[in-house]
């Protein structure tokens, strides 16, 4: 009865064509990925903003030049990453956004705990190097498979579990699953 | 087995499917004979489980807005320069390489002639970005409000409907776009029934772009952006949670954009 859902490849071929709806629905597909990726990358919902602001705009832009050599997913992750490590690269901005001094009331012990395991999380991310922050983000937070994570960052698969065994080492131990002199 | 005693490194390796499998064994077999060396097994493994927990942060309505009208210039921007053909040119998008525009570089490597990223009160380069920035002295707010609602302190899961104002009927659409808390309206043979029995106007089956479980005079209802098959104007439409093919109440519709 209902056609099944447009493939992304599909739906920017429509835009290529002149389909004015299509990209829209395409990138509302990866919204919140590309801003989950951005802000644990850039670690700076301002600049996070940007680049995936950028990065929409940039696809839109260049849809005529997709070759489909990868998936659109892993395409639009890759000019997003682009983005992502120029900023870095260029600011070596990866100050975290302070949040207000806020009462956590009684009966809000798990919103307390919740927030503070997350922010916690994201703070040990931001120490990280940048390509292992990416790895694991991508890898262990995102759930992408190893083989589209290296093709994605276009180095071998070796390397990405490289680069995130390194960052689940530091983790545990900034995360308090390890000692510092377990290293 | 060997007396070697594994440190965090080797046994990370040994998580990450790194070694060859001999290796493996040979590792393995020495970690478990040594507690230490098992508890960083189970640290390792924990923190996979913790990363794998972290939910994925909702993206703040007024960035998503503003991540729309970007779409929307650009669109305008786009049609101006064509009749719905859209140039591969350089732009202010990421900086890339002549031939692989979405190449990835690798981070530890610099680059030649990368863009200056753009900064919220910095000129930038002249002329290159068509889409709205955001607002100089408003990001400050902006960022708090983010912040806020990444850490899911603002809209928890308990948190009150959101009111919604027919005056800024448009801007609640807009950044409803990607948002697809809708309630049951979410199945397409309820949500076709539905806009057939209260709005007959438009069209059922139109693909659902966004919406979200809103307050709308007092009552619980759903706003529903629609797709209308030109880019930049949506079909709205707020009916009751429990509209359906049986029938519901429409309580505001409107078409935005264009």
């Amino acid at each position: 009865m209902c056609s099944p859902a447009p493939t992304d490849a599909e739906l920017l071929a429509a835009h290529r064509a002149g389909d004015r709806h299509a990209f829209t629905e395409l990138t509302a597909r990866y919204r919140s990925r590309l801003w989950g990726l951005a802000l644990r990358t850039l670690h700076h919902p301002e600049d996070a903003a940007d680049a995936v602001q950028e990065t929409l705009v940039a696809a839109y832009r260049r849809a005529g030049s997709y070759r489909g050599d990868a998936s659109v997913r892993t395409w639009l992750h890759r000019i997003l990453l682009n983005t992502c490590i120029d900023r870095i690269r260029h600011e070596r901005r990866r100050t975290t956004v302070p949040l207000p001094d806020r009462d956590l009331q009684a009966g809000h012990s798990d919103l307390a705990t919740e927030l503070v395991t997350r922010l916690a999380v994201d703070a040990a991310l931001a120490a990280l190097p940048v390509d292992q922050r990416v790895a694991v983000v991508l890898v262990d937070v995102q759930g992408w498979p190893l083989v589209e994570v290296a093709e994605l960052l276009e180095v071998p698969v070796g390397t990405v579990k490289s680069r995130c065994a390194r960052g689940r080492a530091r983790l545990a131990v900034l995360l308090g699953h390890l000692r510092e002199d377990h290293r | 087995m060997t007396a070697e005693l594994p440190d965090l490194a080797l046994l990370a390796d040994l998580d990450a499917g790194l070694l060859d499998p001999a290796r493996a064994r040979q590792v393995r077999a020495a970690a478990a004979a040594n507690p230490r060396s098992a508890a960083m097994l189970n640290a390792l493994a924990g923190i996979r489980a913790e990363l794998a927990s972290v939910p994925t942060p909702p993206v703040p309505p007024e960035i998503a807005a503003r991540w729309a009208a970007a779409l929307e210039a650009e669109a305008a921007s786009a049609g101006e320069r064509s009749a719905g053909i859209h140039p591969v040119e350089a732009g202010p998008g990421p900086a890339r390489t002549t031939g692989d525009p979405a190449g990835v570089r690798n981070p530890a490597r610099p680059s030649r002639g990368a863009r200056p990223p753009h900064r919220a009160g910095s000129s930038g380069p002249p002329g290159v970005r068509p889409w709205p920035r955001r607002p100089l002295r408003a990001a400050g707010a902006a960022l708090v409000l983010a912040a806020l609602v990444i850490a899911g302190v603002l809209w928890p899961r308990s948190a009150p409907l959101p009111p919604l104002d027919r005056v800024n009927l448009a801007a609640a659409a807009r950044a409803a776009i990607g948002t697809t808390d809708v309630g049951e309206l979410a199945d397409p043979d309820r949500r076709a029934g539905c806009l057939m029995a209260v709005a007959p106007a438009l069209p059922p089956a139109a693909p659902l772009l966004g919406g979200r479980r809103v307050e709308l005079d007092s009552r619980e209802a759903v706003l529903l952006v629609l797709a209308t098959g030109r880019l930049g104007t949506f079909h709205v439409a707020v009916v009751d949670p429990g509209c359906g093919p049986a029938g519901g109440t429409l309580l505001e519709s409107a078409v935005i954009g264009g």
